[in-house]
């Protein structure tokens, strides 16, 4: 007896009719699917660069409001997320997780660690989750994506201020006008 | 030569001749008077006449769907720059003076999207509440970047989808950033 698997491989291999038909349409599956996963993994892309778009104004607005200021809620609302200035409507971000920090280089630079927080940078992490259109079809609904900032706060010594007649950390006037005076201190970082 | 099963002779639906194939499969009289119908030889030749015009659209809708992503990118790249610069613009004359936002932040966009034309670049801000649309520079700008205010950056720029001379898609790309005025 002829065995039925054997003859569709001969046939296929052999036969002269039709060949293209069939192999084309195995072969357009496997296509589309890899341009699907194409199209998916360019949209991650775009959407971590808005989502990082949207961190970094968090961390810079957060931390024009240190030590004192309400860091925490300005970072918030300038991050991705509803109601927020950078919203987007292609993801759907958690909040922002925003973290204090006393980072040694800016320390020895004379940003000291003080405030509530004992911090002198602010970092922001934000998480969103990718709604995948053909990997979908795979199994993956989503895929989570995070983007980090840190940006130091603004000010130097304290004595300049003091000089001045400002109290170090009350007044962003103040602090204004000692960034002014002594130049942009504030490094920016990226993670 | 060509060999006749002859038990096929008695029962044509046991020839599996290549020929008695195509007879069977289609059967008409045509077939049987026009023998040049029956020839096998082009039909791959036939099959990828018709799966060509497929492919090539797939391939150019890919391409295209690709720079329109590729472009995209760039512009969200480009206005997260532009408004990084708007939001630490001030004062960063040498003589302390605030210099022309807008003009700033379009030199930024268009340096941090190469690849893009410049001249469809349209970009609008709202500093401090006033808006600018469609502008490359603002004179009066200066006077609205006040730190602890908002500055937004929005860049739209158009991308139609052309596959051989079709336009199924004609796409205004928009991205936006808004920042703190530091």
């Amino acid at each position: 007896m002829k065995d039925p698997a054997k003859s569709l491989l001969s046939n296929l291999l052999n036969g002269q009719t039709g060949q293209i038909l069939p192999w084309v349409a195995v072969m357009m599956v496997c296509m589309l699917g890899l341009a699907g996963l194409g199209i998916d993994t360019a949209r991650v892309y775009v959407i971590h660069r808005q989502l990082q778009s949207a961190t970094d104004a968090a961390a810079l607005a957060g931390a024009q409001q240190m030590p004192d200021g309400d860091y925490s809620g300005i970072a918030k609302s300038f991050s991705s997320g509803a109601g927020n200035s950078n919203n987007s409507s292609s993801f759907i971000p958690k909040t922002a997780v925003v973290t204090p920090l006393c980072v040694k280089f800016l320390k020895d630079q004379g940003l000291p660690c003080n405030g509530p927080a004992s911090a002198n940078a602010l970092q922001i992490q934000q998480t969103a989750a990718v709604p995948m259109l053909f990997a979908s079809l795979l199994g993956f609904k989503s895929l989570d994506i995070t983007a980090t900032s840190t940006s130091a706060m603004r000010g130097s010594k304290t004595a300049a201020v003091q000089r001045r007649g400002h109290s170090r950390h009350n007044s962003i006037d103040g602090l204004l006008r000692y960034e002014l005076r002594f130049g942009r201190n504030a490094a920016f970082l990226r993670g | 030569m060509k060999t006749i099963n002859p038990t096929a002779r008695n029962n044509p639906s046991e020839d599996r001749s290549p020929d008695n194939r195509v007879m069977l499969c289609f059967n008409p009289g045509v077939f049987r008077r026009l023998p040049c119908l029956r020839r096998q030889e082009g039909g791959s030749l036939v099959e990828f006449a018709l799966i060509a015009p497929l492919m090539l659209c797939l391939l150019t809708g890919l391409f295209g769907l690709g720079f329109a992503l590729c472009f995209y990118l760039q512009l969200n790249n480009a206005v997260d720059v532009g408004a990084r610069t708007v939001a630490v613009i001030r004062a960063s004359n040498s003589d302390g003076t605030t210099p022309d936002p807008c003009a700033a932040a379009y030199t930024a966009v268009t340096n941090a999207a190469p690849t893009l034309n410049k001249a469809q670049i349209k970009l609008s801000f709202n500093l401090n509440g006033t808006p600018y649309d469609n502008v490359t520079s603002c004179t009066n700008g200066s006077a609205n970047i006040i730190a602890g205010k908002t500055a937004q950056v929005t860049a739209t720029y158009p991308y139609t989808l052309v596959i051989f001379g079709w336009k199924p898609v004609a796409l205004n790309m928009s991205a936006q950033t808004t920042e703190l005025l530091q």
